[in-house]
């Protein structure tokens, strides 16, 4: 019987708003954002520090999303300056390069020890049968269903989207188009760090390890991401919920519990042998 | 640059003898750990900057072989040399296990998929321990490297053996190849050697290397923990290799000396020590923004550049007055050898006589990209021996033939036959073993190669010699650096390396696009000459109808993906078809001739 726990569920929404993040910065900035959990972490644990100092939850978590959005932003200015025109496997390699940074001051200033997120909307919560939703994880899920809402009609519908499509695969001509790049880059950067760090936000008040283990969330959401295939904001959507699904499920027996940390590996080999069973050339004739 | 490197590697001996004479225990330790860092730093040089892969495990890959050593040290008797090799054996193929899957991925997608194999092995394997290690048993060094000094020199020895080797696959096929598929994997394949079986042996080499590391490294410390294993390790560490270019020795060896050294200082200084991993962070930012190769490849130019100054380019002898005689071009190629006789059974004839067999024959090919049609039941056969010409507006579908024919496109219908043979079916190396070759749009030669070294990649074993083939494209000397060659000259070097295994059919795609004056003209001569030279049918795509005119027996005129005219160049270029093409004429209704 499926048995879907509190924690299940709010990584459900983590996964899959950090998920739909990296999917929406490499449509619209062409960057595979290693670096959106620690980004989103630096978000929780600045919420955290301001509710320790007397802040109200409100103030202290627009306080971190503000920083996540900044540093997000600050990122996205390195690239738009030093790596707009980079090939692809140079930009993967710096954004590794730019989250060993961020990791490293996210340890200098919180150190690795665990601390406690204050829970958002501490108490209210539903059971059906087996499955305890409180309202923080709905109100991340819909959140994220929001942001692909959002984006798919941003991407689709509106002049924005337009720019920063062009921006992801011609900068230069884009930029000889009059496209304001840099204002651009880093709105969409902003964005994705803002949404990352609400999504951690909410998953915080359940994971127990300290600055690393929010930082490591990068895992399943790379998995969520690539069963999204880098591109559909739905799918990499779903694939959050699913790798949080299966995560749960294998805490299901604790002999299968070992195998925990695993699950992100499982999928993404699964989905990779699927999406890249025919032979596929490079782009350049 | 050998006798540089022949001054480095002895400064390095020195510097090895001199720190295991001199230093004490707490430098011998710390130097120790630097080496074993810079062997992994070695291996990133391997899958990165060599074969331009991103993984995201190494240190994984290190975790493996630390744990084999471990289980080995706790299970047998086998001595610590013998261990060593067997940590490397076991990460090699772990690496292939993981690479069989990633095999087909590039850039992207291989570091998503080494990056949550890492993070797995990590939580799955090395958070419940190393084998022996929780029980106590501590990894000793053998008994001969018992002692600091003696276990620094076991490290310094092995980082110095497995560089040498490194340094020797680089310039061996094998690393050449590596180079190769890294600037693009189409060519390799067109070159005929398999992108997997490329791409795989470097990520098991340097999975290899490391693992040799992880090794060395338990037995330094007697005991390790996953922590040392982390995801996030493998990151920092290809983030120095970034920084400082460990796809030479030397930046390898400073990658793991700062690696090691830069904390150190930071406590001197009184400074926290955590703060050496944003200093490799800004730095290989920096490196990546100034292009490939980090420090060491900045240094290696600045050395050249001290040592070269100007070099004036090699005076190109004129062709007609090449040396090598073997081909007189201003003989027409053997144009009456083209009756088309399909029936003769080619395996009766060695590859590269230019016999009367229709050497290529395409039948009702067509190509769908979504709803438009690049070809469209396109049929054609080429002589042996001869030049054809294919000629069209922008968008005629000219590239998507040659891709089609080379097996770059994945679904077709029609078939393409090369000497009686149907290989319409088969993979693009396949294709080019078959004597199929072709060259691209945009050069796709390798810059960190000589001409020579990519011309023996090229020649496959069956060249001729290839001083002939140089002087016949009017080259540079074989050893030459491709980088420092111009972009027409590297054109021209990419279409000498299609024809020097003398192929059955070589498809150029606009080869002398972009060449201007003299040494056009030369070059659009030693085209015409292939034939006769090489004993290879060629497939010219060329927008310079006076090229065409002047070397092509026939040609084909493609427009909208179908065939509107085929014949000698002055009855193609005078169908009203071809001219309505071309012009833009709209009385011409195309035809297919």
């Amino acid at each position: 019987m499926l048995t879907l726990t509190v924690a299940a569920t709010a990584a459900a929404g983590a996964y899959a708003m950090l998920g739909v993040s990296i999917v929406v910065l490499y449509r619209m900035a062409g960057v595979v954002n290693f670096s959106v959990a620690v980004v989103g972490a630096f978000g929780a644990y600045t919420t955290a520090a301001a509710f320790g100092q007397g802040w109200p939850f409100g103030a202290a978590m627009v306080v971190g999303i503000a920083l996540a959005a900044a540093l997000a932003m600050l990122t996205g200015l390195i690239f738009a300056r030093f790596f707009a025109t980079a090939d692809s496997a140079a930009r993967t390699a710096a954004m590794i390069a730019a989250t060993v940074g961020l990791f490293a001051v996210g340890f200098r200033i919180f150190g690795d020890a665990p601390r406690s997120v204050p829970v958002l909307f501490p108490g209210v919560s539903w059971s059906a049968g087996n499955v305890v939703v409180t309202l923080s994880s709905i109100i991340v899920i819909g959140a994220a269903i929001l942001t692909v809402l959002l984006m798919r009609w941003v991407l689709a519908r509106t002049r924005l989207g337009t720019q920063v499509r062009a921006m992801s695969e011609r900068p230069v001509t884009a930029e000889l188009l009059g496209v304001p790049i840099y204002a651009r880059t880093t709105t969409v950067w902003g964005f994705t760090g803002a949404v990352s760090a609400f999504g951690m936000i909410v998953v915080a008040s359940n994971l127990p390890g300290g600055f690393s283990s929010l930082g490591f969330l990068i895992f399943p959401a790379m998995a969520a991401a690539l069963i999204g295939a880098f591109r559909s904001l739905p799918l990499a959507f779903a694939g959050g919920l699913v790798v949080a699904i299966i995560e749960s499920l294998s805490s299901y027996r604790p002999s299968w519990a070992e195998y925990r940390g695993a699950v992100p590996f499982l999928i993404a080999l699964v989905v990779l042998l699927w999406t890249q069973r025919k032979q596929v050339w490079d782009a350049a004739r | 640059m050998r006798r540089a490197e022949a001054a480095g590697g002895a400064a390095y001996v020195a510097g090895v003898l001199l720190i295991a004479r001199f230093a004490d225990e707490f430098w011998l330790f710390l130097l120790t750990s630097a080496l074993i860092t810079a062997l992994v730093a070695v291996s990133v040089g391997v899958i990165y900057d060599n074969a331009g892969l991103l993984s995201l495990c190494q240190m994984t890959f290190a975790g493996i072989g630390a744990w084999t050593v471990g289980w080995l040290s706790h299970r047998t008797d086998l001595p610590f040399l013998a261990q060593l090799p067997l940590a490397a054996m076991v990460a090699l193929a772990v690496g292939v296990l993981v690479g069989v899957p990633a095999l087909r991925l590039r850039g992207l997608n291989l570091a998503v998929f080494t990056l949550v194999f890492s993070a797995a092995v990590s939580r799955v394997v090395f958070a419940d321990g190393f084998p022996g290690l929780l029980e106590g048993n501590r990894v000793g060094p053998p008994g001969f490297a018992d002692g600091d000094a003696g276990f620094f020199l076991l490290v310094a020895v092995t980082l110095g053996l497995v560089a040498a080797v490194v340094t020797a696959l680089r310039r061996a096929r094998l690393g050449r190849w590596w180079f190769s598929v890294r600037r693009s994997e189409r060519a390799v394949a067109a070159l005929g050697r398999s992108v997997v079986r490329t791409k795989l042996s470097a990520f098991a080499v340097s999975a290899a290397i490391a693992g040799v590391a992880g090794g060395l490294l338990v037995a330094l410390n007697g005991v390790v923990s996953g922590a040392s294993f982390e995801p996030l390790e493998s990151m920092t560490i290809l983030t120095a290799a970034l920084m400082f270019g460990a796809g030479h020795f030397e930046g390898a060896l400073l990658a793991g000396l700062f690696g090691r050294l830069i904390p150190n200082f930071l406590s001197d200084l009184g400074l926290p020590q955590d703060i050496a991993p944003m200093i490799f962070a800004a730095g290989g930012l920096a490196a990546l923004s100034q292009g490939e190769g980090g420090l060491s490849a900045a240094l290696r130019a600045g050395l050249r550049r001290l040592r070269a100054p100007a070099v004036a380019p090699e005076p190109v002898p004129a062709l007609v007055a090449r040396t090598a005689g073997t081909t007189d071009i201003t003989a027409q190629p053997d144009r009456g050898a083209s009756e088309e006789d399909d029936d003769v059974d080619p395996s009766t004839r060695p590859a590269n006589d230019p016999g009367r067999v229709s050497v290529l024959t395409l039948e009702r090919i067509s190509v769908d990209y979504g709803a438009v049609r690049a070809l469209d039941d396109v049929s054609l056969h080429m002589a042996p021996g001869t030049i054809l010409g294919l000629i069209g507006p922008n968008g005629a579908g000219k590239s998507t033939l040659v891709d089609a024919v080379a097996g770059f496109i994945g679904g077709h219908d029609g078939t393409v036959t090369l000497a009686g043979e149907d290989i319409g079916r088969l993979a693009p190396r396949l294709r080019a073993g078959r004597g199929v070759r072709r060259s691209f749009q945009q050069s796709h030669v390798p810059l960190d190669l000589s001409i020579g070294g990519y011309l023996d990649l090229a020649a496959g074993h069956s060249g001729p010699p290839l001083t002939d083939a140089l002087a016949h494209f009017g080259l540079p000397p074989a050893a030459t650096a491709v980088r420092s060659l111009d972009v027409g000259t590297r054109r021209i070097l990419e279409v000498c390396g299609t024809v020097v295994s003398r192929p059955r059919v070589v498809l150029l795609d606009e080869p002398a696009a972009g060449l201007a004056g003299h040494t056009r003209e030369r070059f659009v001569a030693a085209l015409a000459a292939i034939p006769s030279t090489f004993g290879s049918s060629v497939l010219l795509i060329e927008h310079d109808l006076d090229v065409v005119a002047a070397t092509c027996d026939r040609v084909v005129v493609l427009n909208f993906g179908r065939v509107i005219a085929d014949g000698t160049p002055d009855e193609v270029l005078t169908h009203p078809a071809v001219v309505a093409a071309y012009l833009g004429a709209s009385n011409g209704r195309a035809e297919p001739s």
